[in-house]
């Protein structure tokens, strides 16, 4: 390991970093609480500052809420404080309008609004916020049995007038939550809580249907034991969506009580359904090209290191947009996306790290296959009058380059270096990594942000695997190229495993769909060169799946001994097929 | 599957809202810990847990609860209450469920004929009150409660002046209250039974009435302080009577005695003993150490057993369980007379009348090898003073 990146630091270059210009100014888009906290902190540090709302004011869900739970505050005085900080703030309010059109990267943005106004930004803040699930169409909630039904937040405005019809109420959780890819909504649980607790004290009978009672926030717990203590009654319904687990019948709401282990009949005349969050419309998010995560939320760069940032450069993601979170978790998301943009507004111009793309003018003949495969939109074809002769070229477009190597890995004449990860120094890798017992080896390609991480994640939490893997590193699994794939097997390599992202979570948008592509083809390839699909495989890891990681290792070195246990194919049939 | 399995059992806010204003079931989070700590739970008698949920439902009648397992096998040894995370009185709750039983006539056979000695008579053996005296044969003098105007009452109790074993006990701490000039009074025939029975078994209105007979008794008397040789009667008059009354168990009067130096012991040294918190101390009360000191006052070395203080099993005796035939497997004074035993110890010793008759009812206590004793007995030995 040590050789190998003594092999790579060998032939390293000296990188130099540039420079461009940055748009001293930011745009925020989405007036709720997360939004507003954005804007107030940007413009009060004297940057030009622009908040788009869609609606004709700000505030959000915000505006709908009458208490804020586990503390039991006064929405509308919150509100009215941070509605007074905005305005304070010299932040340029565009009220009832969208964003149309956007496009541009870091330091330079131009937007148009849905009212004919442009705008111009270094840096963009994505606080669209979520909306509440609609209750299932068919959840039999009809009139007809007897019952009334209302989401929690219809109820949170009966709250709010002090009238609620009925006499005895059955809140039910998580509706339209933690199913299929939806998670967790995370507001919901002290919210409800501080609901019922209000409902009890206006002398109703109050039972409260959970599935997990998540009361996290600082105080919920105690909200949720005072709660109990006046009398609200707590039920744990099955492990499946509510929606199954909960049926309503004339007057009644049914379920299997976990704790009693039998089915019990809650009489009811309100049965409020308390309702997860699902993402917004994500327009805006898809012209400026942020990835979502599988149950449809912005994805952040890294859930640790990035936590406010998208994957591109000058993109930040705060409050709901980004995930179901609660309020005061919106708000200083809200906060923490300010920091991180004010960092970047502070000055006239940004570096850029050296990653990005170099095309070698003389060998690249224009052919595109690279420009396709960029998820940036960072590479232009132009045409060259050399001497008369017009040829075709492309060109990296600095400013737009996130260097993650996806194009170098698809141009046949090798004109694209990725610099820190060109060809020459990922071979001599390889060839550092194989070239002591190469049989008993399993290359391990892994992208710097999630398999890496993966890998790191299961020394963090100390499982043990085999020892026979070498890990190169890469940006993005894209940057793989089936040359360094050909050049281990030549080597003698027991095995090679090329691991990336997994699909919708890639941190280049979705270069890594390209690997998945690019395998499929190089399987067949290398099978029919005598490599058995076993010793060549492909694996997704996320930063977090470090068991995964060791599981997948273990099974690998199984493969090895496999192999060893078989004759292992000459090294010449692989060259032969050159 | 049973019809009543299949169908639903219904949620009543009315039963529910009877339990939240007597008990703190509310709190209850259902984690079961009351469960796996509970004696019972671990013979499959009772699930206290459930009990507690199935309070506040209703069979689908109106008016009408679920039935709650279990619910009369309860010994109240308050086990439950010591792990329960949420610092919920469970036995409360038992208490509170049989009290509902009661008003819809759902009790075990048996157990009606108790209340109606407890009522009729004063007592819960169906004893003339004329007889409460008879432990005292052989007394007399200051021994004898003969100090008047003194302000302390000895509260002998129901089974101290009529069980031919607990009498003993009562008249060993006769004598030594004597011995250490400590004058007392007796009530006779005017002590009244202090009601525990009937109140850990949720007769309330029997309790509070019989509660309100004792205070009266003890006015008339002018005690300011009672002294009681049952835990249970420690518990219910501390429960029952306003805080006019001190109410002490007897062993923490004699700890204070012998520390004090006006009780002297000593004389020789009793042989090695293990000792039973009985429940109505122990747990109830948090009386763990006054009898320990006391035994080893005496020279005693305790070997404790492996579950003791707030961990001692209960002798099963508890919460009306000595009127009732036991649907245990087996019984729980069985298995701490084995656990006493494998301490090595010759003795046990214990502090409650209760507890002595459960463990000398067991197969292997009085084969010789293990003699049940009050640890007034073994201070009395120890004092010099007769302890028959
Ligand atoms: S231990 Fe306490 S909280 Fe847990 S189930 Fe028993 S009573 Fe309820
Ligand atoms: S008091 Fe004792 S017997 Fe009754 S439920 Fe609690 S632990 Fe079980």
């Amino acid at each position: 390991m040590v050789r190998m990146a003594v092999e790579k630091a060998s032939l390293l270059q000296p990188l130099e970093s540039y420079e461009q210009p940055m748009v001293q100014a930011a745009l925020v888009v989405g007036g709720g609480p997360a939004g507003m906290a954005a804007a107030t902190s940007l413009a009060r540090q004297g940057f030009e500052t622009h908040l788009v709302e869609r609606e004709r004011e700000v505030g959000g869900h915000l505006r709908h809420l009458d208490q804020i739970e586990p503390s039991g505050a006064d929405a509308k005085s919150l509100l009215t404080a941070m509605l007074g900080n905005l305005e304070t703030s010299g932040a340029k309010l565009h009220l009832g309008t969208e964003v149309a059109q956007i496009d541009g990267h870091v330091g330079n943005f131009h937007a148009r609004l849905g009212t004919g106004e442009t705008v111009e930004a270094g840096v963009v803040v994505l606080a669209m916020g979520a909306t509440m699930v609609r209750p299932p169409e068919d959840y039999p909630l009809r009139s007809a049995y007897d019952l009334e039904t209302v989401t929690n937040q219809r109820l949170e405005e009966m709250l709010s007038w002090g009238r609620v019809p009925g006499r005895t109420v059955t809140l039910v959780s998580c509706i339209g939550a933690r199913s299929d890819e939806r998670g967790c909504s995370r507001y919901c649980c002290s919210s409800m809580v501080g609901q019922a607790l209000r409902l009890r004290r206006m002398g109703k009978k109050v039972r409260l249907l959970y599935r997990d009672l998540r009361a996290y926030a600082r105080g919920a717990e105690e909200l949720y034991r005072t709660a109990a203590e006046e009398g609200v009654a707590f039920f744990r319904y099955p492990d499946v969506p509510a929606e199954k687990a909960v049926r309503v019948v004339p007057g009644a709401v049914r379920f299997h009580d976990v704790l009693l282990d039998r089915d019990v009949e809650l009489p009811t005349d309100l049965l409020v359904l308390v309702c997860g969050l699902v993402p917004e419309d994500p327009a805006v998010a898809k012209m400026l090209k942020v990835s979502r995560s599988s149950d449809g939320f912005l994805l952040e760069r890294h859930p640790k290191l990035g936590p406010v940032e998208a994957g591109s450069a000058g993109i930040f993601l705060a409050g709901t947009a980004q995930g179901p979170k609660d309020l005061g978790e919106s708000i200083q998301q809200g906060l923490a996306t300010a920091a991180k943009a004010a960092a970047l507004l502070s000055r006239d111009t940004i570096e850029k790290e050296p990653l990005c793309a170099v095309i070698d003018e003389t060998t690249c003949n224009g052919c595109g296959r690279c420009v396709r495969v960029c998820s940036f939109g960072a590479l232009e074809p132009y045409t060259v009058d050399e001497g008369g002769k017009k040829s075709k070229k492309v060109r990296v477009i600095t400013a737009a380059c996130m260097g993650c190597g996806t194009c170098a890995a698809d141009c046949f004449r090798d004109s694209i270096t990725t610099p820190f990860f060109t060809d020459e120094q990922i071979e001599a890798q390889v060839d550092a990594a194989l070239s002591d017992d190469p049989a008993s080896k399993v290359l391990v390609f892994a992208c710097n942000w999630c398999s890496y991480a993966g890998a790191d994640q299961a020394g963090i939490e100390k499982i043990q695997y085999p020892s026979n893997g070498r890990i190169i590193r890469t940006m993005c699994s894209g940057r793989v190229s089936d040359r360094f794939i050909k050049r281990a097997f030549e080597k003698g390599a027991g095995a090679v495993l090329v691991t990336g992202c997994h699909p919708g979570d890639c941190h280049y948008i979705n270069a890594n769909s390209w690997t998945g592509k690019r395998f499929e083809i190089w399987r067949k390839t290398f099978e029919r060169r005598g490599i058995a699909p076993e010793r060549f495989q492909l694996e997704w890891i996320s930063a977090a799946e470090g068991k995964e990681f060791a599981a997948k290792m273990k099974e690998m070195a199984t493969v090895l001994r496999d192999h060893a246990a078989a004759a292992p194919p000459p090294a010449e049939a692989v060259s032969a097929g050159k | 599957m049973p019809e009543s399995e299949s169908r639903p059992i219904v949620w009543s806010d009315e039963l529910w809202d009877d339990l939240l204003r007597e008990t703190d079931a509310g709190v209850c989070y259902q984690c079961g810990t009351c469960t796996a700590t509970c004696p019972l739970a671990e013979r499959g008698a009772l699930n206290v847990r459930q009990l507690i949920r199935l309070g506040a439902f209703g069979s689908g009648v109106p008016g009408r609860a679920v039935d709650s397992p279990g619910l009369w096998s309860c010994t109240t040894c308050a086990q439950c209450n010591v792990g329960c995370p949420r610092g919920v009185d469970v036995v409360e709750v038992v208490r509170h469920l049989r009290g509902r039983a009661w008003k819809r006539n759902e009790v075990p056979a048996g157990l009606r004929p108790l209340l109606w000695a407890e009522f009729q008579d004063g007592n819960p053996y169906r004893m003339p009150p004329s007889q409460r005296t008879q432990w005292m044969r052989g007394l007399s003098g200051p021994a004898a409660g003969s100090s008047d105007g003194a302000s302390t009452v000895l509260y002998v109790g129901c089974t101290a002046s009529y069980d031919p074993r607990a009498q003993r006990t009562a008249r060993a701490l006769a004598r030594l209250l004597a011995a250490a000039d400590v004058p007392f009074r007796l009530l006779g025939e005017n002590e009244v039974c202090c009601g525990e029975t009937p109140r850990a078994l949720g007769a309330q209105g029997l309790f509070r009435d019989l509660s309100s007979r004792a205070a009266e008794s003890l006015r008339t008397a002018g005690a300011t302080r009672v002294v009681t040789i049952s835990p249970h009667c420690f518990d219910a008059l501390r429960a029952g009577l306003s805080n006019e009354v001190e109410v002490v168990h007897y062993s923490q009067l004699l700890d204070e005695l012998v520390s004090g130096g006006k009780l002297k012991v000593g004389g020789t040294p009793a042989p090695n003993l293990t000792y039973h918190d009985p429940c109505y101390l122990g747990r109830q009360h948090g009386v763990y150490e006054a009898p320990r000191r006391l035994l080893e006052s005496t020279g005693a070395k305790i070997l404790e057993m492996p579950r003791n203080r707030r961990w001692a099993l209960c002798c099963g005796g508890g919460g009306g369980n000595m009127w009732r035939e036991s649907d245990l497997e087996g019984r729980l004074a069985d298995e701490r007379v084995t656990e006493a035993r494998d301490t090595g110890a010759s003795v046990l010793a214990t502090a409650c009348p209760f507890c002595i008759t459960c463990f000398n009812g067991t197969e292997s206590a009085g084969t010789g090898r293990l003699e049940v004793v009050d640890v007034a007995e073994v201070v009395a030995r120890a004092a010099g003073v007769s302890s028959a």
